[in-house]
């Protein structure tokens, strides 16, 4: 008896050790934001961020493979100032009325050890999709004390160029081309 | 006389308009302050500030500035209502008893035209304590906006929050630095 209570025990740490099979993930919106910054006038940055996101990770760190998509509801970009989000919204930016969501998926994990350090993928905004890399700036698993249940999850960065997706207002009076995304993303292991 | 206006223009654009010592008006809209954390070990959380206000006084020439900016701590908005809630409760930043924070810095560090860093104090909780801004970036430009002068910059520090009295779950290993990031720009009149 007490033989099979240790088997028993040791396969169950055997499966908690990440031996681990692959696995569903929910992106967890509280832990999960998508930030564009960009260049204004070559002095400070604009910042603006997406209060609604939504998505899903399949992750498997033994086979290092793994899928996540994120949507981003557009309308809710939010910069601290009115007037531009509402000008993001409109037609010279996002077009949100037509194009209500961006999504990026995301197909191949890159690791480094065990440690994902690149995303390769696609990003659709404003109807438009085109590959999009995003670079791991950090990246850990941990267990969450509260919610008692693996939670993955990383600082990801990449420059677009807005342009590709259509993206053009102000492109003729310098405004720039180039935007930063810095995303952080956490998903719950389900 | 066509050929003379196209030349013309790129230089009324970029040619300097006169740079003198004066008391900037502050944009509200090119102005903000973000707080960056670690979420265990794994990313970051981030939160912005967007109520603010201040005056800045500046002098390229000369190499001297002061600045007096007050935050609204209960306009933090990190995307999650209940996280900008648990913020402004009496665990972390207390906003019912200490509605603002404020930062006062009279010296300006400059290397040749521009400004390196800023030194001065920072008051966060009802604590002030020393606080040095290290400029990411810094430049002045002719705003086709406001047909002003205008300059600014992207400034950042990194305060440990024990020092202001925020300790909540420090001791379970929750991270006590926190960077600040601020963007800002100021209009000469």
């Amino acid at each position: 008896m007490r033989k099979s209570l240790t088997l028993l025990a040791a396969a169950a740490v055997l499966s908690t050790t990440g031996l681990a099979q692959a696995a569903d993930y929910q992106i967890d919106p509280t832990h999960t934001n998508v930030i564009w910054e960009q260049i204004h006038f070559g002095t400070s940055t604009n910042r603006g961020s997406w209060a609604k996101k939504s998505g899903t990770v399949q992750f498997d760190r033994a086979a290092k493979t793994g899928k996540v998509n994120l949507t981003l509801d557009m309308s809710s970009v939010t910069t601290g100032v009115t007037p531009f989000d509402n000008h993001l919204k409109g037609d010279d930016f996002f077009a949100a009325d037509k194009h209500p969501t961006a999504t990026f998926v995301g197909d191949k994990f890159v690791f480094n050890g065990d440690k994902v350090s690149e995303v390769q993928g696609a990003l659709t905004l404003r109807g438009q999709t085109h590959p999009v890399t995003l670079k791991a700036v950090r990246f850990n698993c941990f267990d969450h004390p509260m919610l008692k249940r693996e939670v993955c999850g990383g600082d990801f960065e990449t420059t677009i160029k807005r342009s590709l997706w259509g993206v053009n207002w102000g492109l003729n009076m310098g405004v720039p081309d180039d935007t930063k995304i810095v995303i952080q993303v956490e998903a719950i292991k389900q | 006389m066509r050929k003379l206006l196209t030349l013309l223009v790129p230089v009324g654009l970029w040619a300097a308009l006169p740079l003198r010592a004066a008391d900037f008006t502050l944009d509200p809209t090119h102005t903000f302050a973000t707080f960056e954390i670690d979420h265990f070990g794994a990313t970051t959380n981030r939160g912005r500030f967007d109520r603010k206000q201040g005056s800045v006084f500046f002098d390229r020439i000369a190499g001297v500035g002061r600045v007096d900016i007050t935050i609204d701590v209960a306009s933090v908005s990190t995307g999650t209502p209940a996280f900008d809630r648990q913020l402004l409760g009496a665990d972390l930043l207390d906003a019912e008893r200490y509605p603002t924070a404020r930062f006062v810095s009279e010296r300006f560090i400059f290397q040749g035209d521009r400004v390196t860093s800023v030194e001065g104090q920072l008051t966060l909780r009802g604590q002030t304590r020393p606080v040095s801004f290290r400029a990411l970036k810094f430049n002045c430009y002719n705003s086709l906006v406001f047909k002003r002068t205008v300059c600014g910059g992207e400034f950042d520090t990194v305060i440990d929050r024990t020092d202001f009295g925020i300790d909540y779950l420090v001791r379970f290993g929750v991270a006590r630095d926190v960077r600040l990031l601020v963007q800002i720009e100021a209009i000469q009149p």
